[in-house]
Parts: structure tokens; C-alpha cells; sequence
């Protein structure tokens, strides 16, 4: 016995050194560690960053976005043409370009990526839903496509930039099983990108590699790694480890950890990224629009930023974010005034006060908080507020029912456009998970959510969207709650990162590049 | 009654046993109030789109027929398409279970030495150094969370001294070993891959160690209050009294009478832990069954939950036949009939 024990000892003692240690990643091999698996990487599925984040440099589209602004220009497109009315594009496209299959691009190629995007009707789809049809779409020669839309939609070229407006190669259609190739492109990726799928070990690692011959200016990066690390804080110690060289999603609390560790750099800007509250104006007293301005006095803004997100979180002011095109900073902004949401109760004629329901997922720990707080600000105003929790998929069910008095919810845009918040929150066509989650109905505020959107003119525009918000703040349709900052980690080798609102949770691994040197 | 026979007469049951399960599962799951369609549909839902991917996933039609159309593709062998990742469930399960498979079966090989052989010793050394060093490794852990102890050895190992890897299942700048069984382990030792091999086994350290951490001190337990119960009996102080080696009447004699209880032990945690380890997992990062399971109940994937307790039937019932047929082989005594 004590032999073996000393021949183990022996062995380990060799053996050990040999063993040990972790590596760094190679230069030219980026890793990406994030908490969150895609599921899928359909481009004309997915309304999933985590998803997006995989795919949209394996693909382009018509036009990019540049740089870190909204604005966008020529990527497949090199010149376009509006007509006068808004209603028809016409894209010059791209000569000499090649698909990974190496099918070449042209005009039929976005023909049949297009056509592929309406009739999969997949959640991408939403995006030109109603907007542009297969019958639009016209291919006027090899390299000149023609969009005709169902009505003028200003944000239209905005939305081109998208991840759902990408261009798919017409090679999958030898993986077409009746299903458009869905099933393929799950998991593999058909684009005219930087970078392609080259591996996905589901559970682990989605393994992006070069286009070796990539139309454009060629990424640094031989091949990127998004890792799937469950635990944030396992990631937190492989980036302090640098065995990942940028992270997401960690909590506040690890983030502000994290900036005390040399070689680390936390990134912070905001975001588009919204709460509101959802108050159902189909229900009894809160049809009442006093009741509902009442809320918006009642809340403790400040106390909801500080708990929920460490004060990495703005007021918002309106339904349109700060910093996006049309948000009025003129807007009357809500603040917490116990005595004003009193009175306005008691012209209600509900002094004495009532009962509310308020649903939340309670697996989001940033909803449970603010539903703790909203239960004790309305207390004050003598509203008596039960907190019913029900996983996510009922809670969808119940929202898209109507059947919610208060709750809660994030809103992402999916194009730079004010339209996200204008159009889908308030136009009453949308009850629902189509965005008017307050079940709000206003015939004049039908009018401006759907004529901003159709408004070439920029002036008038304006003027639509300054009276919608100024609306939406009188009926105090939603409790407008907070803007999020968007925070992120990365090691301080990791150059060239460029932050783009729209692109949340997507990294511009085409142009950062590692210098380990630094 | 032979072996074969009582083999088969079980397997004939198990069908009726995993129709069962399936009808009760499919039913449970599917009158919860919730709609996969509302979730896959992303925040901004159309009532057309949602329409859509009700009628891709066969919600619209009636509950009953959903059933059977379900159990006509499983008895042709399709489990159906799971509704997050849009594959085949049994092509997903195919590829995480191996995964699973590797890291219990190590964990439950290491736990089960350390534990049986740590009983032994405490009982024979009762009430004295090793026995009152062992019981307290017992109770430490039983009561350890393991989601603190494995982040406690992630900062040790990973983080502090940099000795090993701290997630994921091999580097991922070697290629994955090709795949035969599945197992990191044998492939690469298949295919000659010894810098795979090194990796694979280096990445197993950790988990393994923190998977059996919990599993040793329970056997442990089992196996020293048995040995205890056994050691005190008449036949035992025969076998001492006629002049038998110790090591023997304690490994021989009194073992195997002992790890009857163990091992219906050993069989239900190995079956427990092989539907997905989920705490090891997600800490390491491990691409097993585990995350998908949680995700496929968060996000009501019927298809997915079916498809998991199916497998998980099936390695309950297996593994419950197999520790019977283990009985008769320890003990001569039990007869299978």
C-alpha cells in the first residue's frame, strides 16, 4: 500500500508541471464569453440579440449602419434612389461579390432572400410585415432590385441595416425541405459576410472563422469564439483570468467588481433599451386616465433606478428614448409627488382607495424589485397592490390576452426609428405582445402613430411625434420607468471596439482587433 | 426462472411503464397555461405570426389529437422538433447526452471507490481517527451547497493557482475529437489524440471532483452504518474466530453483504444525475442534458420536455433492472422471479 502511494506521489510530481497552467488565447482568436445561448441562427427567424450577435457578421445587408450612429450607408447597395411619394427604392447593387458557397450575389439573390424572409413568416418578419410584399419586389436587371411598399414608410432604409433584412445565399436552396432551408440554416450560416459559422458545439462554443474572401476590408481575426458560459460569475473569473476577452451579461454588481481589476475596462453608454410599466386602460379604475397620472406621481423613479440596475439607468422622459431621433427633451417627465397623486386620486373619487394586480415573471430579479417598490409607493396613495408571479410563457399568454392590470416589461428597438416606440406602443391595431401593452385607444393618437410613419417630410414628422408625446405623457399611458446603460466588460488588449445603440449585444468583431502588447 | 427470461418479462413491462409516463407527461405539460408561440415569437408579436408558428407546432389542433399524432411519430422513432433550437430533439439529446454520460460516469466511478472504501475503513476503525475524520468529511459533504463549493474550488484551482482549466468540456482551439462514442475520453484515445485526451481529462478534474464531492458522503454513510450492522453479526466472529485474514472476512464476508443498500443507492443517484448534473453543469459550463432541460421547461418546448422524460423513463427503468440483475450477482441468494 505505502508503495503505491509513493509511486502516485512520484508520478504526480512529474507529471504535474507538464499539466499545468491555462492558456491565453491565440492573438488572432477572439472569445467572446456570454451567459446566454442562441438558440437559432435563422437571420429571418431570430428577434434574438444573442442570436444576431453570431450571425449578423457572417452576413450583409443592403446598407450598414455607420461607425457608432444610426445613419446608414452602402454595404451590398452602392447608390439607391427614393421616388417622391416614399414608396419606391430602387438599390444599385454590388458587382463582383460571392457568397461563402460561393453562389454569386446579385439582384435575384436579394430577390430570393426577401421573398424568403416573407414567406417563412418567422418573428423576423415583423419588421416589413405589412410593409413591402412579395409582389413589391421587382428585379429590374442582374444588379438592380425595385421595392414598391404598400404605403410611403419613412424608417424603411433604417430598417435595411437590420439583422432580419439579411441577405441570404439562393445556394440553401438544395437544403430546402419544404421548409425554405430553415432546418440548415439553424446552424450553419449562407451569407456574403466577414466571417461564417464554422462550428457550433451546442452548449459550448459557436466557433465564427474569416472569409478568406470577403468583399471588403478583411477582419483581424482568424476565427471568433462565443463561448456559453452559464454562470456569470465563472465568466467574471475567466475574463479576470484573460481566457475570455470580452463578457456579457454580467450583473452590476460584478461589472463594478471588475473595474477595480487591472487589465479590464468596463465599457458604459446608453442605451435604447427601455422599461415601462404596463397599466391596462380596459380595466376598472384604471380607465380613469387620473388614476393612471396618479401611478405616474406615485412612483419612487430614483428609488426603482437605484435598486434595480445601481443607478447605471436613466428617468425616461416620454415614450421615445433620449437620444434618438424625435425624442422631444421638452416632454413633461413624471417625478415621484405623493401629495399630486393623492389629490388626483381623490378627483377620481377613489380616496379611499382600491385593489390591484400586478404580473411579473418572478425569475427576473429586476422585476421582482420594482414590483416591491411600485407595491410600496402605491400604498402610500392607498392603492393595495397584489404581486401575482407566473413563469414567462403564461405571462405572455396573459399579457397578449389583456388579462394583466399592472406589469412590467423591456422594449429594444429593432431599427433606429422612433416609429419602434410611436407606432407600436400606441396605435391600437397593436393590442397586445404587438406592443400596446397598456391596451390603450385614442383615435387621435391612431392618427399620429400611423401618419408619422408615412410622413417624408422630417419637419411635419416632428411636429406628429412632438403632440404623440406630449399625449402619451397627459394620458400617462405607461409608466415610463428607466433607459438602461448598457455596460460590458473587456480586457484593455481588445482595440478598436466601436458601440453602436443598434447593435446591442453585438460586438463589431469585423474591425476590433488584440494587441498584447498593451 | 433464468436470468433471460426475468430480463425480458421486465423489458415487455417497461413499454407499459414509458406509455404511462408519456401519456401522463404530454397531458401535465400541455394544460399548464402558457403558449410556446407567444415566446418564440419574439417581443413584438403579430397575431399573423403567432397564428403561424401555432400551426407549425400542431397547437392549433385539438389537445387529444395532438396526443396521438405525438405517439404515432415516437413509435416511428421521431421524438419531434424542438421549439427553441428548431432541431430534432433526439438529434439534440444525441449530442448532449454523451456529455453528461462522460462526466456522471467518471463522478459516479470516483464516488463510488472513495465512498465504499471510506465506509469500510470507518467502520472498521471505529471511533477512531480515520473514522471520526471520515464522518466528518461525511457531514461536511452532505451539507456543503455544492454551487459554493464548486465556485470555491473554480477560485482555487482556476483562477488562484491556474493548475486547471475552470469550464467547458475541451479547449477550444484543438479540434473536437471525431466522434465514435461520444466520449471525449475513449474517442481521443481511439483516435490516437493524446493532446485531446490531456484536455478532455484535465477539463473532467474539476466537475468530477465536485459531482462526487456529495455523492462520496452519502455512500460513505450508507456503507459504514451497514458495515457497522453487518460486522457485529455471529457469522462474522465465526469467520474472525477460525483464524481467517481480517482483510478478507471484511472485503469478502462482510462487504458484500453490505452493499445491497448501497447499491440501490448508487443505482438511483447514477440515474438521477445522468438526466443532467444541473448545478455541476451550468458552474463548468458543461454541454450537457442539464441546460437544456431548464430551458426547454422555461420555455414550455413541448417537443423537448417530452423527448427528455422519455430518456429519463428509460434510464430510470434500465437502470433499476440493472440493479436487480446486480443483486443476484453479489448475493447468490436472490433469485429472479
Amino acid at each position: 500500500m505505502r508503495k503505491w502511494i509513493g509511486i502516485i506521489c512520484l508520478g504526480l510530481v512529474i507529471l504535474l508541471p507538464e499539466f499545468l497552467g491555462t492558456a491565453k488565447p491565440p492573438v488572432d482568436v477572439f472569445v467572446f464569453g456570454s451567459t446566454v445561448e442562441a438558440e437559432t441562427l435563422d437571420p429571418h427567424d431570430t428577434v434574438d440579440n444573442f442570436a444576431w450577435r453570431a450571425i449578423y457578421y457572417c452576413y450583409d445587408r443592403l446598407v450598414k449602419f455607420v461607425g457608432e450612429t444610426t445613419e446608414v450607408e452602402p454595404a451590398l447597395a452602392t447608390s439607391w434612389e427614393v421616388s417622391e411619394d416614399g414608396r419606391t427604392y430602387v438599390f444599385h447593387l454590388r458587382n463582383g461579390v460571392s457568397f461563402i458557397d460561393g453562389t454569386p450575389f446579385d439582384a435575384h439573390a436579394v430577390a430570393y432572400s426577401f421573398k424568403r424572409l416573407i414567406s417563412l413568416k418567422k418573428p423576423a418578419y415583423g419588421t416589413i410585415e405589412g410593409i413591402l410584399d412579395i409582389d413589391g419586389i421587382e428585379v429590374v436587371d442582374d444588379f438592380t432590385i425595385k421595392f414598391t411598399l404598400n404605403f410611403p414608410f419613412v424608417p424603411f432604409l433604417a430598417s435595411l441595416a437590420t439583422n432580419q433584412l439579411s441577405i441570404v445565399s439562393p445556394g440553401v436552396q438544395k437544403y430546402d425541405v419544404g421548409d425554405y432551408a430553415a432546418a440548415w440554416l439553424a446552424e450553419h450560416s449562407a451569407g456574403t459576410g466577414p466571417f461564417y459559422v464554422k462550428e457550433w458545439r451546442r452548449g459550448d462554443v459557436i466557433v465564427l472563422a474569416r472569409n478568406e474572401n470577403y468583399w471588403g476590408k478583411k477582419p483581424f481575426f482568424r476565427e471568433v469564439h462565443i463561448r456559453y458560459i452559464p454562470e456569470a460569475a465563472v465568466l467574471r473569473e475567466l475574463l479576470e483570468k484573460g481566457e475570455v476577452d470580452m463578457a456579457e451579461v454580467l450583473t452590476d454588481e460584478q461589472l463594478d467588481a471588475l473595474a477595480k481589476v487591472p487589465g479590464i475596462r468596463i465599457f458604459e453608454a446608453p442605451s435604447f433599451s427601455v422599461c415601462r410599466l404596463y397599466i391596462n386602460c380596459t380595466k376598472p379604475y384604471l380607465s380613469d386616465r387620473r388614476v393612471r397620472q396618479a401611478i405616474s406621481f406615485a412612483i419612487d423613479y430614483d428609488a426603482i433606478i437605484y435598486a434595480v440596475t445601481k443607478g447605471h439607468a436613466v428617468q425616461m422622459r416620454g415614450p421615445i428614448p433620449i437620444g434618438m431621433w424625435g425624442h422631444d427633451p421638452t416632454v413633461f417627465q413624471y417625478k415621484r409627488d405623493v401629495e399630486r397623486a393623492r389629490q388626483l386620486l381623490a378627483e377620481a373619487g377613489y380616496s379611499g382607495g382600491f385593489k390591484l394586480t400586478m404580473l411579473i415573471d418572478p425569475g427576473i430579479q429586476a422585476w421582482v424589485d420594482t414590483a416591491a417598490i411600485v407595491q410600496a409607493n402605491l400604498a402610500e396613495i392607498g392603492i393595495t397592490v397584489e404581486i401575482i408571479g407566473y413563469a414567462r410563457p403564461t405571462m405572455r399568454a396573459m399579457i397578449n390576452r389583456g388579462e394583466h392590470e399592472l406589469s412590467i416589461g423591456y422594449w429594444t428597438p429593432d431599427y433606429p426609428d422612433p416609429d419602434m416606440f410611436a407606432w407600436y406602443w400606441f396605435y391600437s391595431g397593436n393590442h397586445g405582445l404587438a406592443g400596446n401593452r397598456s391596451f390603450y385607444t385614442n383615435p387621435r393618437m391612431d392618427e399620429l402613430a400611423v401618419g408619422q410613419r408615412a410622413e417624408p417630410d422630417p419637419a411635419k414628422r416632428l411636429e406628429m411625434l412632438k403632440e404623440l408625446q406630449r399625449i402619451a405623457g397627459e394620458d400617462a399611458v405607461y409608466v415610463y420607468l428607466y433607459q438602461r446603460t448598457y455596460r460590458t466588460a473587456m480586457r484593455e488588449w481588445v482595440k478598436g471596439y466601436v458601440y453602436n445603440p443598434m447593435l446591442l449585444y453585438m460586438p463589431n468583431f469585423d474591425t476590433m482587433y488584440k494587441d498584447y502588447g498593451a | 426462472m433464468g436470468i433471460f427470461s426475468f430480463i425480458i418479462r421486465r423489458l415487455t413491462f417497461q413499454i407499459f411503464v414509458l406509455f404511462g409516463v408519456l401519456t401522463i407527461t404530454f397531458f401535465i405539460s400541455h394544460v399548464i397555461p402558457g403558449d410556446p408561440a407567444l415566446l418564440l415569437a419574439g417581443p413584438k408579436a403579430s397575431p399573423e405570426i403567432i397564428a403561424k408558428l401555432r400551426k407549425d407546432l400542431g397547437l392549433d389542433q385539438p389537445l387529444f389529437r395532438q396526443f396521438v399524432i405525438y405517439v404515432s411519430h415516437v413509435v416511428h422513432g421521431d421524438l419531434g422538433t424542438s421549439v427553441l433550437t428548431r432541431r430534432a430533439v433526439a438529434q439534440d439529446i444525441a449530442e448532449r447526452f454523451p456529455a453528461t454520460f462522460e462526466l456522471v460516469t467518471v463522478a459516479m466511478f470516483v464516488a463510488s471507490i472513495l465512498g465504499i472504501l471510506g465506509g469500510v475503513l470507518s467502520a472498521v476503525y471505529k471511533d477512531r481517527l480515520v473514522d471520526h475524520f471520515l464522518r466528518l468529511w461525511g457531514i461536511t459533504g452532505s451539507s456543503m451547497p455544492i454551487f459554493w463549493f464548486g465556485l470555491m474550488m473554480i477560485y482555487l484551482f482556476y483562477t488562484r493557482l491556474g493548475w486547471l482549466p475552470g469550464s467547458g468540456r475541451i479547449t477550444a482551439y484543438i479540434n473536437v475529437p471525431q466522434k465514435i462514442t461520444g466520449l471525449y475520453l475513449i474517442d481521443t484515445l481511439i483516435t490516437k489524440d493524446f493532446a485531446a485526451f490531456k484536455s478532455a481529462f484535465l477539463h473532467l478534474i474539476l466537475p468530477v471532483a465536485v459531482l462526487s464531492f456529495a455523492t462520496v458522503s452519502s455512500i460513505l454513510r450508507l456503507v459504514r452504518a451497514c458495515m457497522l450492522e453487518v460486522l457485529s453479526q455471529d457469522y462474522i466472529r465465526v469467520a474472525l474466530a477460525k483464524g481467517l485474514c481480517e482483510r478478507h472476512v471484511v472485503f469478502i464476508h462482510a462487504l458484500r453483504n453490505a452493499l445491497i443498500p448501497a447499491l440501490t443507492m448508487l443505482g438511483v443517484t447514477y440515474a438521477e444525475l445522468l438526466q443532467g448534473a444541473v448545478v455541476t453543469e451550468s458552474l463548468f459550463a458543461w454541454p450537457g442534458m442539464a441546460r437544456y432541460a431548464v430551458s426547454s421547461m422555461t420555455y414550455l418546448d413541448y417537443p423537448a420536455i417530452m423527448g427528455l422524460t422519455l430518456i429519463s423513463a428509460v434510464i430510470y427503468t434500465f437502470m433499476n433492472l440493472l440493479v436487480d440483475i446486480l443483486y443476484g450477482v453479489i448475493d447468490p441468494r436472490i433469485r429472479y422471479d
